[in-house]
């Protein structure tokens, strides 16, 4: 297990590295001026240039590349071009937000989600399960951007049970986590009514009803843990897409997360946020994944690495 | 079997219950007592008002700064910071009588030297400030005596005093800048009614009421700015009372928020003059006639009907919009002539089939892509092939602002021209006068005509209000004869207020102004 962290660590710099470099080509060659956007229409040519010397940008792409590599080395991640903060203090916070809402809205998809698969896999073809599985449909192929407008008008504009955005506390996480969430839901039900229903199958599943286990115990104890392997690894790739999703639902409720972040400095060119945050982004997907892997090892035993 | 499941259905509606039901809805409202949530369409990009290039920051920058002069509701020119002013040497030396008994936030006092010290670092190169150039007459400043500061121009400027309300030239404390060097842009010091509190970017700007203000004292304590880029939601905020006042308000939505009856609905006409600039180093728009016909085919007021819902006006009377400083109605032109057109094309020797390539930068402007799609649709009719290409806005005016090599890729190109100091001459010069072709500045159809040139010049030089009025006349009606624009419309500036806020209103540069509210419950 040790040399599986390890190994995969020392992976991660060169993904970084790459990761690094291509965000740096792509934004340099995708047109767009920042000192432009920055400055507003009424900037001479005499501002632009000084305000591009401000930001370096008038230097040769590849010291520009060797001084940003170099700077966060020495953990210097640069200032906003926009707002003039330090990245870091833009990045950090912002990070946080989206950490927080993708882990509640995972733990809302997966909680729920198993439990409706587990419920409809044990009363296969019932009412309930049919219910519950056109409900996970709609989940999977509702678009965020939409599901999100319905909840606000919904909960906070007719109902006025939630905040209809922006951030503060625990309500106001509640309908972006659940917008975030309602596909990895509709997922994570599907696999495991499909999973358990196989499970169930199985032959020791029927020596252990034939020896008179109790079948509370069978799908709690023998069943659900080998029905479990197969949700584990897709909610990890989840996880990514949840990050992704993210940018949609923080825009939809206003909410101060990295996606809004990141979407809002490409607009407006500004190099050191995007560099900053999609490095960062990248460096917590990995983490994520290799936690994954580590979680998947405890939970099968035949998984050796 | 199933009867077995049954708890674990319960176990499923009670976790369903819990994972949602945990967060327990908790609204707080937000605001309350005098405190007021402002929805805006972006957060603030800069605080320090002479590096700041878009609305929304100036918008937030004006609670808390002030100027010498500055706008009142009705958008007139008053005193601020100065209490009044007189020019000599030919409009060449001005001389401020400054405002006794002015604080900053910081307990500084603001006089003369307070005043010579930001001039100072306005007109510094090496700041790289966004006022350089919009001060480029100015030659410097002197402290004359505590409250009397003498300012020497280079040249008459008739539109010094527009420029100096034009929402950069606005006085930080000496004290904070000295502190604060380039960080100053977190930590505005103004003299303004408000003060700054905090500023968590993407989430919340806050200021609150600053008890030593020189003017009358707000009612508000507070006002939070909150930034909200979907239109969508900033409206639903707005219905759900998580904000007070939000603007701006989607054309689509105004209808059903005049009939809560918990809102108001404001509206301006905007300074934005939406157009489609006709380059002019194409061929086929370097013929006057081809450029008119173009102005003839598009139906103005069908637009504004069809598209705006009737939320706009047309550019039928001048370039700009009503509320330029400057603005003349210098006659009633292009009214909507498919037949006129296609006359002017065939006398041009136009053959049907022309191709024109058509710029859009897609969600820059109200309604913009329906408009370009709409104008395409005109254009078809009268014989034309166009191919409309729809930027995002950086990559837009990136390409636009380029120097043509040799010539811009464009035959069409959309813009709105809104300035902040609301004066007719860098509201036309930016975009018409033939020395600021790009890169330099916005003439994006490379129009040159010495009457416009000359009329500006003459408009500029003089400090007599009705000879700029006349001077700019001249250059809107030559504009509009030689149409190196499609004139299209001034979309109106919508905003939505709650019902008890009083003394609120939106304004044409683009924004709404809570400062001087009042709650009544």
């Amino acid at each position: 297990m040790g040399r599986l962290i390890g190994r995969r660590l020392l992976f991660l710099l060169p993904v970084l590295f790459g990761i690094l470099l291509a965000v740096f080509v792509t934004m340099r060659i995708v047109p767009g001026d920042p000192a432009r956007l920055v400055a507003g229409p009424d900037a001479g040519p005499e501002e632009l240039a000084t305000i591009r010397q401000q930001f370096g940008l008038d230097r040769p792409l590849h010291v520009q590349f060797e001084r940003y590599v170099l700077d966060i080395l020495r953990g210097e991640f640069g200032r906003s071009l926009k707002t003039q903060r330090p990245v870091l203090d833009e990045i950090v916070p912002r990070l946080g937000n989206t950490a927080l809402l993708a882990v509640l809205s995972t733990l809302f998809a997966v909680i729920v989600g198993l439990l409706a698969g587990i419920v409809a896999a044990a009363r296969r073809n019932s009412a309930f399960d049919h219910a519950t599985m056109v409900v996970a449909m709609l989940g999977v192929s509702t678009p965020s951007f939409y599901l999100g407008i319905v909840l606000i008008v919904v909960f906070a504009v007719m109902l006025r049970l939630f905040p209809a955005g922006g951030s503060g506390g625990l309500a106001h996480l509640v309908l972006p986590a659940v917008t975030l969430g309602a596909s990895t839901l509709g997922i994570v039900a599907r696999m495991t009514r499909a999973s358990m229903i196989d499970v169930l199958d199985e032959d020791y599943i029927r020596t252990a009803r034939a020896k008179g286990v109790r079948e509370r115990l069978i799908v709690a104890r023998h069943a659900l843990r080998n029905a479990l392997l197969p949700v584990i690894a897709v909610v990890a790739l989840q996880f990514g897409f949840v990050l992704a999703g993210s940018v949609l639902v923080e825009t939809v409720f206003s909410f101060p997360g990295i996606g809004w972040l990141i979407v809002e400095s490409i607009s407006m060119r500004d190099f050191p946020v995007v560099q900053g945050s999609i490095l960062l982004v990248t460096f917590v997907s990995v983490v994520v994944n290799l936690a994954a892997d580590i979680l998947y090892g405890y939970a099968d035993p035949r998984v050796k690495y | 079997m199933n009867r077995r499941f049954r708890s674990l259905g319960w176990i499923y509606v009670v976790a369903l219950l819990l994972s949602v039901g945990a967060f327990v809805p908790m609204v707080s409202a937000q605001s309350g007592g005098s405190a007021v949530v402002l929805a805006t369409q972006a957060d603030a990009a800069r605080l320090d008002p002479a590096a700041t290039g878009d609305v929304p920051s100036m918008m937030i920058q004006s609670v808390m700064f002030e100027g010498l002069v500055g706008w009142d509701k009705d958008q007139k020119l008053v005193p601020q910071l100065a209490e009044s002013w007189t020019l000599s040497d030919g409009g060449k030396v001005v001389t401020w009588k400054l405002r006794h008994g002015v604080k900053f936030h910081d307990g500084e006092e603001f006089d003369a030297q307070a005043a010579k010290v930001n001039f100072d670092r306005w007109l510094d190169k090496a700041n790289g400030l966004l006022t350089l150039s919009q001060f480029a007459t100015v030659d410097g400043v002197e402290v004359v005596d505590k409250y009397t500061l003498k300012m020497t121009l280079k040249e008459p400027n008739g539109a010094l005093l527009q420029t100096l309300a034009g929402r950069r030239a606005m006085f930080n404390s000496p004290k904070a800048l000295a502190k604060w060097g380039k960080d100053i842009n977190l930590h505005p010091t103004g003299t303004g009614p408000f003060e700054f509190v905090e500023w968590v970017p993407k989430d919340r700007l806050t200021v609150k009421r600053f008890d030593g203000y020189w003017g009358t004292k707000p009612a508000l304590e507070k006002i939070t700015f909150k930034p909200v880029p979907e239109p969508a939601s900033r409206v639903a905020m707005l219905e759900a009372g998580d904000a007070d006042a939000a603007a701006p308000i989607p054309i689509q939505d105004v209808g059903r928020l005049r009939g809560n009856p918990k809102l108001n609905v404001m509206m301006v006409d905007s300074l934005d003059n939406l157009h489609f600039a006709l380059n002019m180093q194409k061929d086929v728009f370097k013929d006057v006639r081809v450029r008119q016909a173009v102005n003839y085919a598009v139906d103005k007021d069908s637009i504004v009907k069809n598209i705006y819902n009737g939320l706009a006006v047309p550019l039928t009377k001048s370039p700009v919009s009503p509320f330029l400083w400057g603005y003349s109605a210098v006659g009633d032109f292009y009214k909507y002539d498919p037949a006129k057109a296609k006359e002017l094309l065939k006398a041009a020797g136009v053959k049907p089939g022309t191709k024109l390539v058509m710029w859009i930068p897609d969600g820059r402007y109200v309604q913009d892509r329906q408009v370009g799609e709409a104008v395409a649709g005109y254009l078809r009719d009268v014989g034309f092939d166009i191919q409309i290409v729809k930027m995002e806005w950086a990559t837009y005016i990136g390409r636009v602002g380029q120097k043509p090599d040799p010539v811009a890729p464009y035959d069409l190109a959309m813009l709105a021209w809104s300035v902040g100091t609301q004066d007719a001459d860098w509201g036309l010069a930016g975009t018409f006068l033939s020395t600021n072709w790009p890169p330099r500045a916005y003439n994006l159809a490379f129009y040159k005509s010495e009457v416009v040139d000359n009329a500006l010049a003459a408009g500029r030089q003089t400090t007599d209000s009705a000879k700029r009025i006349e001077a700019y006349k001249v250059a809107q009606k030559q504009i509009m004869e030689d149409a190196p624009w499609l004139f299209l419309v001034a979309p109106k500036f919508i905003g939505a207020f709650k019902k008890e806020l009083q003394n609120v209103y939106v304004i044409p540069f683009g924004g709404a102004v809570v400062k001087d509210a009042a709650i009544k419950r």
